[in-house]
């Protein structure tokens, strides 16, 4: 077994570039896994605030129609007599708004651990956060009287204060018998399993879409759900995973594809090993243990490379891009960076041994693999409504297309020799030696053309998305920023007075106010936000007139989230507004209700404005007149806006690029080594040539021809595969991830970044230098197996 | 006849701060591991609660006339509050069973608070349930909170009725009925509430100490029958039940790491309760009692020259705590060995401690009868 494995080791020293491209491809493919953990855990520590601590562990909300706590208490007993398999604790919640911010009321003992928390508070006594700016002892205004700040806790977001549900229902003003949803604490195997996955790769729930508890009669939400920041973030780590997760996959294929000939090299060495009374098991098993070690080595690499390339990227991270909190690594990371070499190495060996054993029985796990991934994308697609059926789909797509990758080749091979191919014929003998070198190997070149094709084409999906997005946004920016100048406000300000003055001032044509308050529909939190509409107003959320009053705008998201359409009537306090239009708010992951000043008043709602809108001749005057009437607020003027808007969109998408550089960066390095072993193959053919007279330049050529003619079919096949894919992106995974629709434009740009990419690929491949030193034991003679049958 | 009897303060003090320290494990109040109430396994209740606290509530610092059945229901004026029953059962194949069901009441403050929101209670509850049964080697306990809303917890006196959710003890016609689940275990037992009183310390005022006492009465000997279900199936069971009542204002002093409480319940009538506080510095707490009730109801209180405990067993958990589980108790020339009818009677609640059923035998091994034994204080390894 030693001596096998020595055996093994020479050879990896004596094949020092091939063994190089397996560790750089595993290296980098365990970096993106690892950088995508590494932000995935600043975005996932920064958004543990959005969570009250007193509500840690609560995995659901419950709510219906005219909720009420005899509901609750019916529920209880239900769930004490055995019926609500999995739920470990119900928790009553009430919410609602004061000035001081956003009150939320739950019952301490419950039986939800974290909320005990709140046991010692006294009657009308609250929590606050303690980044909020108040202090201990603090009174602090609410409907129903005042509240005392009993004690400032950690990781309570700065405005919203946390109270025993008695308090929160007389501070809000409504009975003991109101009730806004019924926190669920669910302990079923599935959620424990969920919640692992979570931490394997977080946002996994949020893509899988998949419904731990039902309760008839119940309309139940996951909590992350319910709170749409969250929502909106894990969904946007579930992309980031997937993304992530293509350069190892990638990466898997480059590892299969070096496997396969570093074996068909080894094959006299390992002829003669048998011949000794090796079994073949032996050298399997030291052939993966080789294997293994490489992974180790690259996985220890790639976490330093990942962890360095998480601090660049993390900065610009979509939507946090403010102040992520720096993280440790932890054993999650080292499980993920360990796990995903470890098994990129030896499924890719394993499956290499099993073809290079029995060329047909090495097929089946390919063929299950695409044929699961396939049924499972149409499933994803037509029938499943989650974002992990949308990734389904696209790689359903991808497999079709790598199981094409052999049959393309085998066809341009027939019309290689055909009349059609006689115009590369004529210009000259080198450019036919090149291009039938690749399509005469399609069995090996297949695998590394195929990785790049999934690259390739992940790049142009991606730039089709993002140009469609930019597109799409820049439109809703063009409606919706209309006036000239914008003053925001804190939450619980009102800037009434304030606008009363600006409207004062002389070349202010108009001052629209915007108010806000918070709500909950079917378990979600709603800001409704209120304006006075007319014709101008209604323009900016698409409409042809005012806001009729009586209706409401919703967001798309909204729509999405309750399944609301035009026409369709939501109940807000007892009084029903028909739905005037939908509205789009890429990149605001609010859910959000808007009405007319006079419905929400109608309503209720304290007409209290903290952002105000001007249209002015005079910009720079009432910048000035806002700056010294209240410093403190927020002033921006309409071309700051568009600029800032579009830098962060810009910068949005720059994770997302890199994660795709990457998978291109190790499916080039796959192709060097596919051409590498094709170069080591040809030498004898290389050397009736040079007897022939050519040159070492027109031999190059020849190597250039055939790197020319994987790039193009690898462009001819990842072209579609982009087209489909950056389809499925927009029609399929934003909307179901973000709950907006995109409209998917063909620009010529969206194509120019990834052939472009492609071309340099190409050029730094065909330009790099095929070392003779890896012909390695048994050098070309013992290569001429390599091919096999092919 | 109500018979008067002086008895220890001891089991009081424990469940009281049981209550507290399971809360305010929760609440992160300590904000150093020296300032934690469960520091050490000490009951440091006075660094936790303030006197400020116990202001506006009523004391027990003189004997009072107890009235049936109205003091069987709640007395919020004081802060604190319980209901203890304890089962020691068999089945009909004589297997043990043992069954443990506690109600606490806690007051938050002694402030008036106004009726119209009926979550606005400044009452919460705790309460407490275990079975353990010999036949299957199982101990099963659970917990609930709540707070003092009417549809979730509450005590009413006439006709008794005292419920958490669907966890209930009832006057049900001629008997009191319990009923109670945790996990896969359920019990459904009556029981014949026609006994005798027993009013602890001085007419039912139990001195804890200078300026300490609480109200306390108990009910043992209560012929108990009825159903329990461990694995689905009914068993019958009958036995023998103890009831603790107990009410106050009064925290207790520092210097005691835990206590080490017996209720045994002799098949030939007699009734034997013996604790002793451990203090830290090894002395034996002047408080350490115990009360010996004959088979003809005449009861003796017990000071501590008059018994001695001493553990012969100690089982060590997983979390590498030694508790001990076996005993031998000298009552004079008397000698008993308490012995667990399982060692890992440990209570899988907030609270750390151990209570569970035991046995009594005789030193040649013969069976005495069976009790409950409740330790608490035990964090550590005991040093070989």
């Amino acid at each position: 077994m030693k001596l096998l494995t020595l055996s093994q080791l020479r050879f990896f020293r004596l094949a020092p570039w091939s063994t190089l491209t397996v560790l750089l491809g595993v290296t980098l493919a365990v970096s993106s896994i690892v950088a995508v953990h590494q932000i995935s855990q600043r975005v996932v520590v920064s958004l543990a605030s959005v969570t009250p601590p007193q509500l840690a562990g609560v995995t659901h909300q419950l709510s219906r129609a005219d909720l009420t706590m005899a509901d609750y208490f019916q529920l209880r007993a239900r769930w004490r007599a055995g019926e609500l398999e999995g739920v470990s604790a119900l928790m009553p919640i009430v919410e609602g708004s004061v000035e001081a911010g956003r009150l939320l009321g739950v019952d301490a003992f419950s039986g939800v651990p974290a909320a005990l928390g709140l046991a010692l508070l006294l009657p009308d006594q609250v929590l606050a956060g303690e980044t909020s700016g108040r202090v201990a002892g603090e009174r602090i205004l609410a409907a129903g009287g005042s509240l005392e700040v009993a004690r400032l806790v950690p990781g309570l977001p700065e405005n919203l204060l946390v109270t025993d549900i008695g308090t929160a229902q007389v501070a809000l003003g409504r009975s003991d018998d109101a009730l806004d949803a019924i926190g669920v604490v669910v302990r079923a195997p599935s959620q424990r399993l969920i919640d692992w996955l979570d931490r394997l790769m977080p946002g996994f729930s949020a893509g899988i879409g998949f419904q731990t508890l039902d309760i008839p009669g119940w309309t139940v939400t996951e909590a992350a759900a319910s709170e749409p920041t969250l929502a909106f973030s894990r969904s946007v780590l579930f992309n980031l995973g997937a993304l992530g997760s293509l350069a190892l996959v990638v990466a898997w294929l480059l590892v299969y594809q070096v496997s396969v000939i570093w074996l068909r090299r080894r094959a006299m060495t390992l002829k003669r090993l048998r011949q000794m009374g090796v079994s073949e098991a032996e050298l399997r098993r030291v052939f993966l243990l080789n294997l293994l070690l490489l992974g180790l080595v690259s996985s220890g690499l790639g976490i330093l490379l990942g962890d360095w390339l998480a601090g660049g990227l993390a900065g610009i991270a979509t939507g946090f891009s403010d102040a992520l909190p720096t993280v440790s690594v932890d054993h999650w990371l080292f499980l993920k960076a360990t796990g995903s070499a470890v098994l990129v190495c030896l499924v890719g060996g394993w499956l290499a041994c099993r073809r290079e054993a029995d060329p047909a029985a090495g097929k089946w796990p390919f063929r299950l693999v695409w044929l699961g991934l396939l049924v499972a994308g149409i499933y994803g697609l037509l029938f499943d409504g989650s974002l992990l059926g949308g990734f389904a789909a696209i790689a359903a797509a991808g497999v079709l297309t790598l199981v094409a990758i052999p049959r393309v080749l085998g066809g341009l091979k027939r019309l290689a020799v055909r009349p059609a191919t006689r115009y590369v014929a004529r210009r000259g003998l080198l450019a036919r030696i090149g291009l039938r070198e690749m399509l005469w190997h399609p069995g090996d070149l297949s695998v590394a053309i195929g990785a790049l094709v999934l690259a390739l084409a992940t790049s142009v999906a991606m730039a089709l998305m993002v140009d469609s997005f930019r597109l799409d946004f820049e439109a809703m920016l063009d409606q919706r920023v209309v006036h000239d100048v914008f003053v925001r406000g804190e939450r619980d300000q009102n800037l009434n007075e304030l606008a009363d003055r600006l409207q004062a001032l002389p070349g202010v044509s108009r001052v629209q106010r915007y108010g806000r308050a918070d709500r909950t529909f079917s378990g979600r939190r709603v800001v409704v936000g209120f304006t006075r509409f007319d014709a101008r107003e209604g323009g900016r959320y698409g409409l042809d007139g005012t806001l009729p009053q009586g209706q409401a705008l919703v967001s798309e998201r909204l729509a999405r989230d309750l399944a609301l359409a035009p026409g369709d009537v939501i109940e807000l306090e007892a009084m029903a507004f028909p739905i005037a239009a939908v509205f789009p708010g890429y990149g605001d992951s609010t859910l959000r209700l808007i009405l007319d000043d006079a419905d929400a008043a109608r309503i209720g709602l304290s007409l209290r404005y903290d952002r105000l809108s001007i249209d002015a001749d005079d910009e720079a005057g009432v910048v000035a007149a806002v700056a010294q009437a209240a410093p403190d607020l927020e002033v921006q003027v309409r071309s700051s806006i568009r600029a800032e808007a579009l830098k962060i969109f810009d910068q949005t998408f720059a994770i997302t690029r890199a994660l795709t550089l990457l998978a291109l960066i190790v499916a080039s390095v796959g192709l060097y080594n596919a051409l590498l072993a094709l170069e080591l193959l040809q030498q004898p053919a290389r050397r009736l040539l040079h007897s022939m007279g050519t040159t070492p330049l027109e031999q190059r050529l020849v190597a250039a021809y055939r790197v020319v003619g994987v790039g193009l079919t690898a462009l001819l096949l990842a072209l579609p595969l982009g087209l489909v894919m950056g389809w499925l992106l927009c029609a399929v995974i934003n909307p179901r991830a973000f709950g907006w629709s995109l409209s998917l434009a063909l620009s010529p740009g969206s194509f120019v970044w990834p052939v472009l990419s492609a071309m340099l690929a190409m050029l730094v491949v065909g330009l790099a230098p095929l070392p003779s030193e890896e012909a390695g034991e048994g050098g070309a003679l013992e290569a001429g197996a390599f091919d096999g049958p092919a | 006849m109500v018979r008067l009897e002086q008895v220890s303060l001891g089991r009081a003090r424990l469940r009281l701060a049981s209550l507290v320290m399971a809360m305010l494990a929760q609440f992160g109040c300590a904000e150093t591991p020296d300032e934690s109430p469960l520091s050490g396994g000490q009951l440091r209740l006075g660094s936790v609660l303030g006197e400020t606290a116990l202001a506006g509530f009523a004391r027990a610092d003189a004997p009072r006339r107890f009235e049936f059945p109205a003091d069987h229901g709640p007395h919020p004026a004081f802060r604190s509050e319980w209901w203890y029953l304890t089962l020691v059962l068999a089945d009909e194949s004589g297997r043990d069973v043992g069954v443990q069901f506690t109600l606490f009441r806690q007051a938050l403050s002694a402030a008036d608070i106004p009726a119209d929101n009926r979550w606005q209670s400044n009452q919460i509850y705790l309460a407490h349930f275990a079975v353990t049964d010999t036949a299957t080697g199982v101990h099963q306990a659970d917990e609930r909170f709540a707070r003092g809303h009417p549809s979730l917890v509450g005590v009413r006196a006439e006709p008794f009725r005292l419920w958490l959710e669907d966890w209930r003890l009832e006057e049900v016609g001629e008997v009191w009925r319990l009923q109670a689940d945790a996990g896969e275990a359920r019990v459904e037992i009556d029981l014949d509430m026609a006994v005798r009183i027993v009013l602890q310390g001085e007419s039912g005022l139990s001195r804890k100490g200078p300026g300490q006492a609480s109200y306390y009465y108990s009910m043992p000997g209560i012929p108990a029958a009825g159903r329990i279900w461990m694995d689905g199936e009914p068993r019958a069971v009958r036995g023998l039940g103890w009831l603790d009542r107990e009410w106050s204002t009064s925290l207790l002093s520092d210097g005691q790491v835990g206590w080490d409480w017996f209720a045994l319940q002799l098949d030939d009538g007699r009734r034997l309760m013996a604790f002793q506080l451990r203090r830290r510095d090894g002395a034996r707490d002047p408080y350490d009692q115990g009360m010996l009730v004959g088979a003809d109801g005449v009861a003796r209180p017990l000071e501590a020259s008059d018994f001695t405990l001493l553990p012969t067993r100690y089982w060590r958990d997983s979390d590498g705590t030694d508790w001990p589980v076996a005993w031998r108790i000298r009552l004079g020339q008397e000698v008993l060995d308490v012995v667990a009818v399982l060692d890992d009677q440990r209570m899988a609640t907030s609270i750390r401690y151990w209570e569970g059923m035991v046995a009594v035998l005789d030193d040649e091994g013969r069976r005495l009868g069976q009790g409950y034994l409740e330790l608490t204080g035990y964090d550590g390894a005991v040093d070989e």
